[in-house]
């Protein structure tokens, strides 16, 4: 399938700081490629400073004043990097839309729900009258079932529930009826049952409009119930792309690997049993600044089966298949994947 | 055993606010009939999703608010009878570990003068025992004697998070409460501050009320666990029990809700009807029946008391009066 789109070598570097002497830029992003096809779900995923959300701003040329972007970000093979702030305002909202973790920040508490959606069908030039207006809102509202959309037309923002405000934002990002949906930790405000409402809807909207979504997260939870596809990503790099279901089967990745066991599975606990909770998987260290990064992989200093070319020489991500019939998969590690046997002359098998 | 702390028939109404041509005596309650007891050395995790009620509950736990009713006894002692110097006094014995912890510590002062200032407050320690004790609170909580001359912001979260056990510590304290402590940490730290606060408390003998949502975390480090619902508690039993047998609906639900890290692993969720509940104008009857998928006539009339439901297990109570249902029309379905 032909891709919708490509992103080759991105790299993202904040500038230096005038007030503070000697200060180099920085590259918070480094050679990231990728890849989106029409309709599937991919989920971007990482901790905090690993670089995902500058990656997502990057895609759609809204990176933040001084910060720039290099490599290419190539939608339908036209490279938006280099496109025009014109062009760039036609594709956002009608190629690619993009939900935010807030939706307070993206709603405007003076007006009703019904203006905000008209004004978005208006800019985009799906609708010429009020009543057609009228009517695209109370369908965009229908879409992401909303209870009753006609009667909340009227509503503010602050007079809907965290869940509803996200369903009208979502609504508000189908208006230009996108072809990629980037959604940066939609659910995350959000109580546990509404969350699961939500990606419930963001994977039937997916089907229905046959919709590419970009999933940021940092929870792998949302990933293993919304994907197809996963990008790991530890400080500025991709370190493992992988389907979703070879990633939570078999982690190639070290990193992939901590993050599964550190996150919490519930588990219903054989009943009458009073033990002392065990202790939490845990991963020792904290993610590097991006300015104090590491020699070599910069996972190594947290990583369990480093070994000695891991803190000088930096591994490459690269492709292999692991069954037959399986699907390519990504990895950025001098033990697993293709380079597993002969990165470190030895035989070390974790797990 | 006798209780460290008894909450008992806790109401919190907040007016709510009109303008002042619209003048209403309508209130929210945001915390509407609680009995909790937290024993000594336990864990009790408060879940609930936002708005049931879970930090105005835990703010009157502390005396940080007055209730509109009831009676919070420390060690068997009201604190609402006792003057303000006393009850300066016994606040050292209940202490909070805030979410955000770059919002909780003063971004000028250094950690030293953080950690100094409940010792001082409290006169635990004076003149060179108090860079003494400073340095005993940083080895606790694993961060190097340095970090006594620097700022919350040259910190990293995790770390600042320990900043912030080290100062709800310093007082020695029975009971911590601390309110989603590890919401804003990310994965791979969130383990070390969990793991931290369990070493600490089995060292020091604490009592932890967790208020959490991650339901996940909770069955990993709570000995009971009480769910709130809209100003109410619904259910609370013991970890294993709650888990394994949730009675509430609510509670079933939202078990069914907590995403499960393993593609080969998902399960139907339990469906809830319409929108989270409003405190300012609760439904008659049980809080919880207009959204739960198994509500009859009756529970739109009669509140159900929190009562056992199961004679081998007294102390797992629900508030439903179809207790177990919806966990097993989940399974046979």
């Amino acid at each position: 399938m032909k891709p919708l789109l490509a992103v080759e070598g991105l790299r993202i570097r904040l500038p230096a700081r005038a007030e503070i002497a000697d200060e180099a830029p920085v590259d918070v992003v480094r050679g990231v490629s990728f890849v989106l096809r029409p309709g599937e779900a991919v989920a971007l995923v990482g901790e905090s400073g690993a670089g995902k959300s500058l990656t997502a701003l990057a895609l759609i040329g809204l990176l933040p004043p001084g910060i720039t972007a290099e490599g290419r970000v190539e939608l339908h093979g036209e490279n938006l990097l280099n496109a025009s702030p014109k062009r760039l305002r036609e594709i956002r909202g009608r190629s690619i839309a993009t939900v935010f973790q807030e939706p307070m920040t993206a709603l405007d508490p003076a007006y009703s729900i019904g203006f905000q959606l008209a004004e978005v069908l208006r800019c985009h030039g799906r609708a010429s009258s009020r009543r057609q207006a009228r009517q695209g809102a109370i369908q965009l509202l229908e879409r992401v079932a909303m209870p009753n959309p006609a009667g909340r037309l009227h509503a503010y923002p602050h007079q809907l529930s965290g869940g509803q405000r996200q369903r009208v934002v979502l609504a508000m990002a189908l208006a230009g009826e996108p072809e990629l949906l980037i959604a940066d930790e939609p659910t995350t405000a959000l109580d546990v049952t509404v969350q699961a409402e939500i990606l419930e809807l963001l994977s039937r909207l997916r089907r229905e409009l046959n919709l590419c979504l970009l999933l940021i997260t940092h929870d792998l939870g949302v990933v293993a119930q919304a994907c197809d596809r996963a990008m790991v990503m530890y400080a500025g790099e991709l370190v493992e792309v992988a389907t979703v279901d070879q990633l939570f089967a078999e982690p190639a990745h070290p990193y992939t690997e901590a993050l599964l066991t550190a996150t919490p599975k519930l588990h219903n606990s054989p009943p009458g049993s009073d033990l002392a909770p065990e202790p939490l998987a845990t991963i020792a260290g904290q993610v590097p600044e991006p300015d104090v990064l590491p020699a070599g992989c910069p996972f190594h200093p947290r990583c369990a089966v480093a070994i000695e070319p891991c803190s000088t020489d930096s591994p490459s991500l690269l492709s292999w298949t692991d069954s037959a019939e399986g699907s390519p998969r990504q990895v950025r590690c001098w033990l697993r994947g293709p380079l597993a046997g002969n990165g470190g002359g030895e035989e070390s098998s974790p797990c | 055993m006798k209780a460290l702390l008894e909450a008992r028939g806790i109401k919190v109404h907040f007016p709510t606010p009109g303008g002042s041509l619209r003048r209403s005596n309508a209130v929210v309650r945001a915390v509407d009939g609680v009995d909790l007891e937290v024993r000594r050395g336990e864990v009790i995790a408060l879940v609930g999703e936002s708005g049931s009620g879970k930090t105005t509950l835990a703010r009157v736990l502390l005396r940080l608010l007055e209730p509109t009713a009831g009676r919070v006894l420390f060690q068997g002692q009201d604190l609402a009878t006792l003057g303000r110097r006393e009850l300066r006094r016994q606040r050292r014995h209940f202490q909070m570990i805030f979410q955000d912890p770059l919002a909780s510590l003063n971004p000028r002062h250094r950690i030293g003068r953080i950690l100094a200032e409940p010792l001082r407050v409290h006169r635990l320690a004076q003149g060179g025992e108090v860079a003494d004790r400073v340095a005993k609170l940083l080895a606790m909580v694993e961060l190097p004697a340095n970090a006594a001359g620097r700022l919350p912001h040259q910190f990293s979260g995790g770390q600042r998070q320990r900043i912030g056990i080290a100062r709800a510590l310093a007082t020695q304290p029975k009971l911590v409460i601390a309110d989603e402590p590890v919401s804003a940490l990310d994965v791979s730290v969130r383990g070390q501050i969990l793991n931290l606060l369990t070493t600490l408390r089995l060292e020091l003998g604490l009592a932890i009320l967790f208020i959490g949502h991650d339901l996940a975390l909770i069955e990993r480090i709570a000995g009971r666990v009480a769910v709130m619902y809209l100003g109410r508690v619904v259910e609370i039993g013991d970890r294993a029990s709650l888990f394994a047998h949730p009675a509430h609906p609510y509670t079933a639900a939202l078990l069914s809700a907590v995403p499960i890290p393993d593609p080969r692993q998902q399960r139907p969720q339990i469906p809830l009807l319409g929108e989270p509940g409003n405190a300012a104008a609760p439904p008659p009857g049980c809080p919880f029946h207009p959204r739960c998928p198994i509500a009859r006539a009756r529970c739109q009339q009669d509140p159900p008391p929190l009562e056992a439901h199961e004679p081998r297990q007294p102390s797992h109570r629900v508030a439903c009066h179809f207790p177990g249902e919806v966990e097993l029309d989940a399974l046979t379905r």
